[in-house]
């Protein structure tokens, strides 16, 4: 599963999505929330093993999710709109670091192409 | 060379010295194999060898008891060509093992069969024969004969020994015993022949015969004693058949033997001990002939086991080289799949990388962890490359852009300069005074402005102004101040104070807009007078004709700062030759290149040693001087000086 989310007050919008349903959740369960804290990429290997995501309800139910990578979208300094996702619903061993540095790649074109737009809308 | 050539060059000397040593291992491991084989054909040989001399021998005994009647001539008994057919099968043997040596002993011993078989014939024709005393003579005569046949055998089995050597210390032991037991067995058939010449002699000859005998018995049991010390070395169940032949001997035999011989001195009880002697006879030949397969099957048994050793040797060093080889193919394979293999594609990806080619490249299964890290590794380096070519390429757009907006902005401001400039006066004479000014702005456009004019006949007004800052802002509020500057001195009627008019200037001033100093006045060629006003500005000065340099006026508070501001007015005389100065602080506050401001002090100073120079002159100084200090391009603020001179 993949996806490009946004992040509103409220909810979480899924901009592009691959093997996912849904294309808004409640902004108070999405994962990227701890995405766009920081700079970098952020994992859970097994969200079982971390006390952030074992209760969580789309780790209890229906996706399952068992493995989360996000790289923040940065549009300006210390500005993240959201986040370009990966969802498993199996565990991972291992999220290199090259597999982190193409994330962030995938999340800066994303934003690319959203700014890009916004320049032609304008 | 690159990193396959050199292993391929490392890996083949390794394989090479391998090879090498394995070669080296497995030859010695086979050649030893081989001697023991030979070895054991040998021994195998050899004691056919020996068991057709003993044959040989005993033959020899049956004919010595038929010369001496003792027994009788049996057709069953198969004289001599039963050797002959035993030594003819290790000639073959022999001739078999393919050694050159071994070949020309098995020459040699089938020249001995053919001698023995002439021999055979010559034994058939003897017993033909109806004279017993011929036959015997015959019978005895053949014996000497086949002694020399025994002889030379005997010399052909040790020429055989010196070829097969031995190889360890049982093996020669085991040479010890069997010498220490054909040695006895000679002389036993020597002494036991002797004995039967002896039978077939008269008593009154035998003396001889019988010393002869004796001495040889002696020699015979001081063989015993002094090899019985030497077998004493040797393991017991070796030695063990050699002491029971010579215990047998010296207990038994030799006794027995005492007895006949006395026997045959005195001829009491022949019969009787000359049938003892044969018993014993046989019993020492038993016993021989037990020690000889004894000893035989001893050294067969050695040399097997020491030819399965060697055999094992040989095959474990068989499996040792296959092992090492299959261990060497499994590390090549193992480096050039999972080493050299994976750094060729790595090597590939890196170059990939410098030249600029980033497509994305497979994650690739890299079994050792290592290279795996590299590949990782390289993964991060092209996503840095990949966003610092986009990185550049948003960089060269805004360049482009800003390049654009710079070049509109220099236009804009080349425009507004040009405008600026249009604005201001031109020198030269009004009514009865001369202007000459000099104008120089830091930016494009500059704070400073200034104007002059006549205000009726013999009157003239004039104004400069320093709006705070410079560059376009200030470039465009120094036209919006000039114009208000220019509205204020037009209107000016004659008699009307030039402070009021500050005032009013002031008290509309735009208070969004920037502050200003100026300098107001009026000159008047018909009362010879001039007066002005001061707002922030720096001090005009009055140059008599002849006199000293005079600053003029008390300050005052810049225009745009407090609305009601009052300003005061101050006159002057202004007589035909004296000259009026105004300029704003750019005159002397530009620094040099050490960052020094010139000071007012020191252009006072600068204007008091120039008041000779004419008007013109006098402007064109003070340009030579701001040049030599700050230079006309580097100014940090614009410069504006005005000199009014009265005609």
């Amino acid at each position: 599963m993949a996806a490009v989310t946004l992040l509103t007050k409220d909810i979480q919008v899924l901009k592009s999505r691959i093997g996912i349903d849904v294309d808004q959740t409640p902004r108070n369960l999405a994962f990227c929330n701890y995405t766009i804290l920081e700079d970098r990429v952020f994992v859970v290997l097994d969200t079982l093993n971390d006390e952030r995501f074992n209760e969580h309800p789309y780790t209890k139910n229906d996706p399952f999710i068992r493995f989360y990578a996000g790289a923040p979208l940065t549009y300006l300094t210390d500005v993240h709109l959201g986040a370009f996702c990966l969802l498993d619903s199996n565990p991972r061993a291992d999220f290199s670091r090259g597999d982190m540095a193409e994330l962030t790649d995938y999340a800066d074109q994303a934003v690319q192409i959203m700014v890009e737009q916004l320049v032609q809308n304008d | 060379m690159n990193i396959r050539n050199a292993l391929s060059v490392v890996l083949a000397f390794f394989s090479l010295s391998l090879v090498l040593f394995s070669w080296s291992q497995g030859t010695v491991a086979y050649k030893n194999y081989q001697r023991v084989s030979e070895q054991l054909t040998i021994d195998s040989a050899r004691n056919s060898l020996l068991a057709a001399t003993v044959r040989l021998q005993d033959d020899s005994y049956k004919i010595a008891q038929l010369g001496s009647a003792v027994s009788e001539f049996s057709s069953s008994d198969v004289i001599l060509n039963a050797a002959a057919d035993q030594l003819r099968n290790v000639a073959r043997v022999l001739n078999e093992t393919g050694d050159v040596e071994l070949r020309r002993l098995s020459a040699a011993l089938l020249r001995e069969v053919d001698i023995i078989s002439l021999y055979a014939a010559e034994f058939a024709n003897t017993v033909a024969l109806q004279d017993r005393d011929i036959q015997s003579v015959q019978l005895f005569q053949l014996l000497a004969k086949l002694d020399l046949v025994r002889n030379r055998l005997l010399d052909i089995r040790q020429a055989l020994l010196q070829e097969a050597g031995f190889t360890t210390t049982t093996m020669a032991s085991l040479h010890l015993v069997r010498t220490y037991v054909v040695t006895v067995n000679s002389y036993f058939h020597d002494i036991r022949v002797g004995i039967l010449q002896e039978l077939q002699e008269d008593i009154g000859l035998r003396a001889r015969g019988i010393e002869n005998i004796r001495d040889q018995t002696q020699s015979l049991l001081a063989f015993d004693i002094m090899y019985s010390n030497v077998v004493e070395l040797v393991d017991d169940d070796i030695r063990r058949s050699a002491e029971s032949l010579s215990d047998t001997l010296t207990t038994f035999y030799v006794p027995a033997q005492d007895r006949l011989l006395l026997g045959l001195e005195t001829s009491a009880e022949l019969e009787a001990v000359q049938d003892a002697w044969l018993g014993a006879t046989e019993q020492v030949d038993q016993l021989i002939e037990n020690a000889l397969v004894s000893i035989f099957e001893r050294s067969q048994m050695t040399l097997t086991s020491d030819r399965n050793d060697a055999l094992s040797t040989l095959r474990r060093s068989l499996a040792i080289s296959f092992f090492v080889f299959l261990t060497l193919g499994f590390s090549l394979f193992f480096i050039v799949r999972h080493i050299v293999s994976p750094l060729d594609e790595l090597r590939g990806r890196m170059q990939n990388i410098v030249d600029g080619n980033l497509k994305p490249f497979a994650k690739g299964d890299f079994l050792l962890k290592d290279i795996h890290a590299i590949a990782d590794a390289l993964r991060v380096f092209r996503i840095a490359e990949v966003q610092r070519d986009r990185s550049r390429h948003t960089q060269l757009k805004l360049y482009a852009q800003i390049s654009e907006t710079h070049q509109m902005l220099q236009s804009d401001m080349k425009s507004a300069a040009q405008v600026q400039l249009a604005l201001l006066p031109r020198p030269g004479k009004i009514a009865d005074f001369y202007f000459s000014t000099f104008f120089e702005p830091s930016k494009m456009l500059a704070g400073d402005t200034f104007d002059h004019f006549r205000l009726s006949e013999n009157r003239v007004g004039l104004f400069q102004i320093d709006v705070a800052g410079h560059g376009a802002a200030a470039g465009l509020v120094s036209v919006a101040a000039q114009i208000a500057a220019r509205r204020a001195l037009r209107s000016l009627k004659p008699h009307i104070n030039l402070a009021d008019a500050m005032s009013t200037l002031n008290a509309h001033w735009n208070s969004e807009l920037t502050y200003f100093t100026m300098v107001m006045a009026e000159l008047d060629a018909t009362s010879n007078t001039g007066k002005l006003v001061q707002a922030g500005h720096p001090h005009p000065l009055l140059l008599k004709k002849d006199g000293p340099l005079t600053r003029l006026g008390n300050g005052g508070l810049p225009v745009g700062v407090v609305s009601d501001a009052e300003f005061e007015e101050i006159e002057f005389p202004f007589h035909p030759g004296d000259r009026l100065i105004i300029f704003t602080d750019g005159a002397y506050e530009n620094a040099n290149k050490n960052n020094e401001i010139y000071t007012e002090e020191r252009f006072l100073q600068f204007l008091t040693d120039n008041v000779a120079c004419d008007t013109n002159n006098l402007v064109h100084n003070v340009r030579e001087l701001l040049k030599a200090w700050s230079g006309i391009d580097n100014l940090s603020d614009d410069v504006s000086l005005m000199v009014v001179e009265r005609l």
